[in-house]
């Protein structure tokens, strides 16, 4: 068996010892492949709507029952996976890119701009996320693209101060202070030394990053300022079955089921990751 | 000291975000008078003057604020001329008895939850602590309201499932609120009390032949206080986050509720009386997580 000393490959076996990981690796994988290939899953259109079957309680032709407009709700979730897990990969990706940048420059750009961005996040920590959320919509302008920005933009503020700290503290390692006295270069120094020992910490912030981007989103959704139609998301699923749901309970329980088990996958994948790459984790 | 310079520099937060969601809410795209039914012009020239919408955005903001000075938070664009304070005043009772006592609830189950946890690790209590836990982040709010009303109203009919005519209104939106913020508090209470039973005085006490009750009540837990206070913030902005969830899922004329419909109306000024008020609550919660640390560790003072 392998037993080199590189790190990933470390990580990796950690990663790979515990069933659990594997199994919410796998899950995740899963729900990915759903999304990219739903056309081939689902069993009708789910815009189609059939006003003989409106508010069909789940049966063997209807897995999840159809809405008030007679529209297969199993379809829907599954192509409602699309817009949800679209977002979240989306705005994890930009917030991850856009915080590494912000936190370097400010950790790295000297005591009066570092001062200056990190005052600048500090709006982001007075008020509660989904109000600043709502607020940054607002400046974005409605429908996908302003979610997508916002949502962004409030991860990029979290990934921002990781960022910061974490070269912050590589800043007084040895190597760095070699390096620099070999001569290299401001760019040279980040490339070659500090993103490699960035990347651990981004990966389990991504893992992190995603989840709570899916949540956002759907509480975005849920109250009526996420996503609007012809696109739909499982917050509007969830907000479109709120309105009947002492009735038809099935409408919102589907939605709200999908995200929770998506959760709970990432949180058990995230966590995995977490303590694969804790070097003390082997021991 | 300290204290006057942190007081200040809340203030100066306060004033930034003020600023920064005032211009924000300002640039809606479509503006505040743009309806379904279209105004005359003059008309609609004449309420852009009265409201001050002709002005630059700073020239504005500042008008604004000077008002904020003198109680004034201004007008509703939507309820026609209903002062802002007036609905803020109305709204803010319910939502604060509901956010206090979800915030009460978490630190009452959440804090014994984690010393629990953390006192029996690896029993099946601790298993089923942490079970909670990980569907306490994980379960999206409005899904635990939904089996909420399903459980209490739709088969055992015995709580009503929206608004807020009486105490057992309560139960419900107090329940769905706190279930998030009480796991966060039981993780990290488990997570430092474990931290915290590992060091070395710990060691001793027990070789002293000191019973694990009295170790974890008198000697570790006063020093989990510090990392479980910390957290205060985050289940504060927490707590708010959900009560928007949590009064448009219960139908509860909260300020949240009235923020979600003022963005839909693109109400200005109610936007940025229910953006003060929550930026009040959590500058202030910040404050005084910061003023307490000192008090509870000594090593901060000079920190």
């Amino acid at each position: 068996m392998d037993r080199s000393n590189s790190p990933y490959k470390r990580s990796l076996r950690v990663f790979a010892r515990d069933w659990k990981n594997l199994a919410s690796l796998g899950f995740v994988l899963l729900l990915v492949a759903l999304a990219l290939f739903s056309r081939f899953v689902v069993t009708c259109d789910p815009d189609h709507q059939n006003i003989n079957k409106i508010t069909q309680s789940p049966n063997l032709q209807h897995y999840f029952g159809t809405d008030s407009l007679g529209r297969d709700l199993y379809s829907r979730v599954i192509y409602g996976s699309r817009i949800s897990m679209l977002v979240a990969f989306i705005t994890a990706a930009a917030g991850l890119i856009l915080g590494s940048l912000y936190g370097t420059v400010a950790a790295l750009g000297g005591k009066q701009i570092d001062t200056a961005l990190m005052r600048l996040l500090d709006f982001a920590y007075c008020l509660p996320t989904l109000l600043l959320l709502i607020l940054l919509n607002m400046l974005f302008g409605q429908g996908l693209v302003g979610i997508v920005a916002a949502i962004s933009l409030e991860g990029m503020c979290t990934v921002a101060r990781l960022v910061r700290g974490q070269v912050l503290q590589l800043k007084q390692m040895d190597f760095v202070l070699a390096s620099l006295a070999l001569g290299s270069s401001r760019s040279s120094l980040f490339c070659r030394h500090l993103l490699p020992n960035l990347i651990p910490p981004l990966i389990v912030t991504l893992t992190f990053l995603i989840p709570s981007n899916i949540m956002y989103e759907a509480f975005l959704s849920f109250i009526g300022l996420g996503i609007q139609p012809p696109y739909s998301s499982w917050g509007t699923l969830a907000n479109e079955g709120w309105r009947g749901m002492l009735s038809h309970p099935h409408l919102i329980l589907f939605p709200g089921t999908a995200i929770f088990v998506t959760m709970l996958a990432f949180h058990f994948l995230g966590d995995g990751i977490r303590v694969a790459f804790d070097p003390q984790s082997e021991r | 000291m300290a204290a006057v310079r942190k007081l200040l520099e809340a203030l100066a937060c306060l004033f930034f975000v003020l600023f920064a969601s005032f211009l924000m809410a300002r640039s809606v795209p479509g503006g505040p008078f743009d309806q379904e039914k279209a105004i005359p012009p003059h008309i609609k020239k004449f309420m852009e003057v009265k409201y001050g919408f002709n002005r630059s955005p700073i020239q504005h903001f500042f008008s604004y604020f000077n008002g904020l000075f003198h109680g004034d938070l201004g007008v509703s664009l939507k309820f026609t001329n209903r002062p802002v304070i007036d609905i803020i005043a109305q709204s803010l009772p319910s939502s604060l008895t509901l956010g206090v006592s979800a915030l009460a609830l978490a630190l009452l189950l959440g804090f014994p939850l984690g010393i629990l946890s953390a006192w029996r690790r690896g029993t099946w209590l601790d298993t089923a602590s942490v079970f909670l836990c990980v569907s306490g982040v994980t379960l999206p709010t409005f899904l635990l309201g939904a089996l909420c009303v399903l459980c209490f109203t739709h088969w055992l009919g015995w709580l009503p499932p929206a608004r807020l005519d009486s105490a057992e209104h309560y139960i419900m939106p107090v329940m769905t609120l706190a279930f998030r913020p009480c796991a966060i508090i039981a993780q990290m209470t488990r997570a430092s009390l474990i931290g915290e039973l590992k060091s070395d005085y710990v060691r001793t006490a027990r070789a002293k032949g000191v019973s694990e009750a009295r170790i974890i009540l008198l000697h570790a837990l006063r020093n989990t206080l510090v990392p479980t206070i910390s957290v205060l913030g985050p289940v504060v902005a927490n707590i708010l986050t959900g009560s928007f969830i949590v009064e448009h899922f219960f139908a509860i004329p909260g300020v949240a509720k009235y923020f979600i419909e003022a963005v839909t109306n693109r109400d200005v000024f109610l936007i940025m009386g229910v953006t003060l008020v929550f930026a009040v609550i959590m500058i202030a919660t910040s404050l005084i997580v910061d003023l307490m640390y000192p008090r509870l560790d000594p090593r901060m003072k000079n920190g």
